[in-house]
């Protein structure tokens, strides 16, 4: 401070405790400073909504999403991620693809923010719910781990399934207030004898933005053909 | 007009007798049928450490003018620097792994260990020298290469970057100039003028899981940054050290805009 006054304007945070001895204080700090890792960034935009602002925010936060979908053995996605630089990797879906298609939907005031869908704990378990929902189609006929058959599994699948949830079902998880893997069952109405398969006549020869509109079409003919339509004496008018 | 070629490939013309480029052309028939020695390996071999120091001295005047044009606004020639840039560290890794590339009419490759030959793939994407530097760099290096383990929308992330650089430097009718084209869009968000600049670098340079480099608002950026650090690992794993020679260094120094970067120069 004697050479730099504005060093006695700085802020210290200061950790106190009650009645330890030296001993016990000494433990503590070895604890943690000998065991402390860095907290997710995703997590610090939970705890402070303020930086929701940083321009990092939507691309960290879809990484973690990322990353705990890979990480998470209930997960539908549970090591099927690919991530940059790792070789010897059983995953069928990129990084790169799943980060693009969520950041424009988990930033501030944008499609889940916008339901109070906010942090990063109910946004992974909306979207592993919602595709859980899908794998139990596929489960029932032992195909959702065929990488060969089940779209879901590739780039295509995945941008189309996040556009669906996002641009239909979130309205509806809000009417319902459930974001619950049977609410998704029950909206998505999967029938496991008409599933989606990649090796399809139709779909194998579509490029990769056709397949992308096909699947978003399977999904909503599947959606819209199992909403009950009311008699016309049901309606107001 | 005289300048001085590359010393690779005047190197391997005078060991196996080809006058110069043009007969290695007409004779390109025989650098097929060349098997490589361990005499010309060894010549090759001095030949190419000194093409690496140039080829990584042109990376990085490339991407730190590159890096001053963007604090200026300009995003047009600052993509081409950037590909360029990249494309000279693609240079630089071949070689100091072992591996030289050779123009006769098409694009050859050759490891230096004895008993190898030339090769090339009879596809117009290795005729030309950039297409095909990265074309066999791929064919190569896909598996080991972390930057090549996901895709930029869909696309290898070399060949995207060169498909940005033949869109500016040829497709679009205009430079963007004073905006800037939409696939700088995220860098700008985190920031591009010479106060943010500086941050900007350092988040791709932290950026350990490179959750930036296969986006296609922020590779522009950050894939050269991460090209950058790796070609820097693979040169330390080969031994390659203070390689900048001490004028071009100070050069460095004056145009760098980013203190962050400063340490490679000193590689």
């Amino acid at each position: 401070m004697e050479s730099k006054k504005s060093k006695g304007e700085e802020n210290v945070v200061v950790v106190m405790t009650n009645n330890i001895e030296t001993k016990e204080a000494a433990n503590i700090f070895t604890k943690i400073n000998s065991k402390q890792q860095s907290v997710s960034k995703s997590l610090i935009y939970d705890l402070f909504r303020e930086l929701e602002d940083d321009p990092e925010h939507e691309i960290i936060r879809s990484s973690d999403i990322a990353r705990y979908l890979n990480t998470d053995e209930n997960s539908p996605y549970f090591n099927k991620i690919i991530f940059p630089g790792s070789s010897a990797t059983k995953g069928t879906i990129q990084l790169s693809v799943v980060i693009d298609s969520l950041k424009d939907h988990v930033r501030k005031n944008s499609s889940f923010d916008k339901k109070n869908i906010s942090s990063l704990n109910v946004q992974t378990k909306t979207i592993a719910n919602f595709f859980d929902a899908i794998k139990l189609s596929y489960d029932e006929i032992d195909l959702w781990n065929n990488s060969n058959k089940n779209p879901f599994l590739g780039a295509a699948g995945f941008r189309a399934g996040i556009d669906v949830l996002v641009n239909i079902l979130l309205d509806r998880a809000q009417d319902e207030k459930s974001l619950k893997v049977d609410f998704f069952r029950k909206v998505l109405s999967l029938d496991s004898k008409e599933l989606l398969f990649k090796d399809s006549k139709d779909f194998k020869k579509l490029g990769g933005k056709e397949q992308i509109k096909y699947i978003i079409e399977f999904l909503k003919e599947s959606i819209q053909s199992k909403q009950e339509v009311p008699s016309e004496e049901d309606y107001d008018i | 007009m005289i300048f001085n070629r590359k010393h690779v490939p005047e190197t391997f013309e005078q060991h196996f007798g080809f006058n110069d480029y043009e007969d290695l052309y007409r004779n390109r028939r025989k650098l097929e049928s060349i098997s490589l020695d361990e005499n010309s390996i060894k010549n090759i071999r001095l030949a190419a450490d000194k093409d690496i120091t140039h080829f990584y001295f042109k990376a990085l005047l490339s991407l730190f003018e590159a890096i001053d044009s963007i604090s200026k606004g300009r995003y047009s020639w600052a993509t081409v620097k950037i590909y360029y840039s990249v494309y000279y560290f693609l240079h630089t890794e071949i070689l100091a792994r072992g591996t030289i590339l050779l123009r006769a009419g098409g694009f050859y490759r050759v490891t230096l260990k004895p008993g190898e030959h030339f090769i090339t793939k009879k596809n117009k994407e290795y005729n030309s020298d950039h297409s095909g530097t990265i074309m066999h760099f791929i064919d190569m290096y896909s598996k080991s290469d972390p930057l090549l383990t996901n895709k930029i929308d869909g696309m290898d992330s070399y060949i995207w970057l060169l498909k940005k650089r033949e869109r500016i430097n040829y497709q679009e009718r205009y430079f963007n100039e004073p905006s800037c084209p939409d696939f700088w869009s995220g860098v700008m968000k985190i920031g591009t003028d010479k106060k943010t600049l500086n941050n900007t670098v350092k988040t791709y340079l932290n950026d350990k899981s490179m959750i930036y480099t296969f986006q296609d608002d922020h590779a522009i950026l950050s894939l050269p940054i991460k090209c950058l650090q790796k070609t820097t690992d693979i040169m330390m794993k080969y031994g390659y050290k203070n390689i900048v020679a001490a004028d071009k260094k100070k050069f460095l120094k004056k145009i760098l805009i980013c203190n962050s970067l400063e340490s490679y120069i000193n590689l």
